[in-house]
């Protein structure tokens, strides 16, 4: 949680380089240390600590309805709307500093527009993971 | 100077959110619209000092409708634009267009602030430049009707001096009518 955001941002170019590279161990990287960007998110509203959670809080109340909305998407192979749906959530994860999620969000998206079935579900399961992931670890650091 | 009024415009509700309660935070005075649609109705209603709006949006109006929507109905709007890093060549054609300036996604209060005061001291640089242009048009109004007053003072004094002149050319043989003629001209 308490990462300096450089070091994060730049892990996080790595880890896109390598995802560009090889699209075959694309489900292997390594995620746990940039779920959440917080001290960047902290710094972009000039250290406004209570708009930060409150928008935190709203987001991890919001990304379960898109993520069901990605579900429901693939369960139809309605490839279209999952890739729209995952274009939300990939929007929103960025916006907040989810970094974790977002990067999943646009393997998502890709897979969508791949038309790639099982792909997608993989990606999908890996989405629910990692947003347990969060909120455990944003449920933690409330205390 | 009055407080700007401004538009925050955004599909993505937690940066619309964050705009809208920071902006208010640090004294502004701002609406939000969730589309491109929304935003474009609501500057047909009344004068925004500022838009912001991201530039692309789901819907039947993105960035670049709002931006030539505020730009139609007041060119005293300013428009800053959000832009995802794949858009950054779209927000450039934006700028020729005629928005004040962009800014990557996601936003940055500090940088966002930094171009809203540049947009307020601009705005202030024109309201002075339009001041002086006034004042100018007012002085230059007031000497030109100074300039017609005194033409027509010249025109009667020179009709009473061609009077006087006609009354001494036909009474030269006797002065004292001549005098009550002419003090009787100059006094009406």
């Amino acid at each position: 949680m308490k990462k300096e955001p450089q070091t994060t941002k730049e892990k996080r170019q790595m880890k896109q380089t390598e995802s560009s590279t090889s699209n075959e161990n694309i489900m292997h990287f390594n995620l746990t240390d940039i779920i959440f960007d917080w001290d960047g998110l902290l710094h972009r509203l000039m250290g406004d600590e209570d708009i930060a959670k409150e928008i935190i809080d709203d987001f991890l109340k919001q990304i379960p309805v898109n993520l069901f909305a990605v579900k429901k998407a693939l369960n139809e192979k309605d490839f279209l709307l999952v890739q729209r749906e995952a274009h939300v959530i990939k929007g929103a994860s960025g916006n907040v500093g989810a970094l974790a999620l977002q990067e999943i969000a646009e393997q998502i998206e890709i897979a969508g527009e791949a038309k790639d079935l099982v792909k997608a579900g993989s990606f999908v399961a890996e989405l629910d993971t990692q947003l347990e992931i969060l909120k455990n670890k944003l449920a933690q650091s409330k205390d | 100077m009055k407080r700007l009024r401004i538009l925050a415009v955004d599909d993505d509700p937690f940066t619309l959110k964050m705009l809208g309660k920071k902006l208010v935070k640090e004294g502004y005075d701002i609406e939000t619209a969730s589309d491109g649609v929304e935003a474009i109705k609501l500057i047909s209603q009344k004068f925004y000092d500022i838009i912001i709006t991201d530039l692309v949006m789901p819907g039947g109006a993105d960035g670049i409708d709002v931006l030539e929507a505020a730009k139609t109905k007041n060119k005293q709007t300013e428009v800053i634009l959000l832009t995802a890093h794949a858009s950054v060549e779209n927000a450039v054609e934006a700028m020729r267009k005629g928005a004040f300036d962009y800014l990557q996604k996601p936003v940055n209060f500090y940088e966002l602030i930094f171009r809203m005061e540049k947009i307020r001291d601009y705005k202030k640089m024109f309201k002075n430049t339009q001041d002086l242009r006034e004042a100018m048009d007012v002085t230059e109004q007031n000497a030109a009707q100074t300039i017609q007053l005194l033409e027509m003072n010249v025109a009667e004094l020179n009709n009473v001096l061609s009077e006087i002149r006609r009354v001494i050319i036909n009474q030269r043989f006797d002065p004292n009518k001549c005098v009550a003629r002419v003090l009787d001209i100059v006094s009406s």
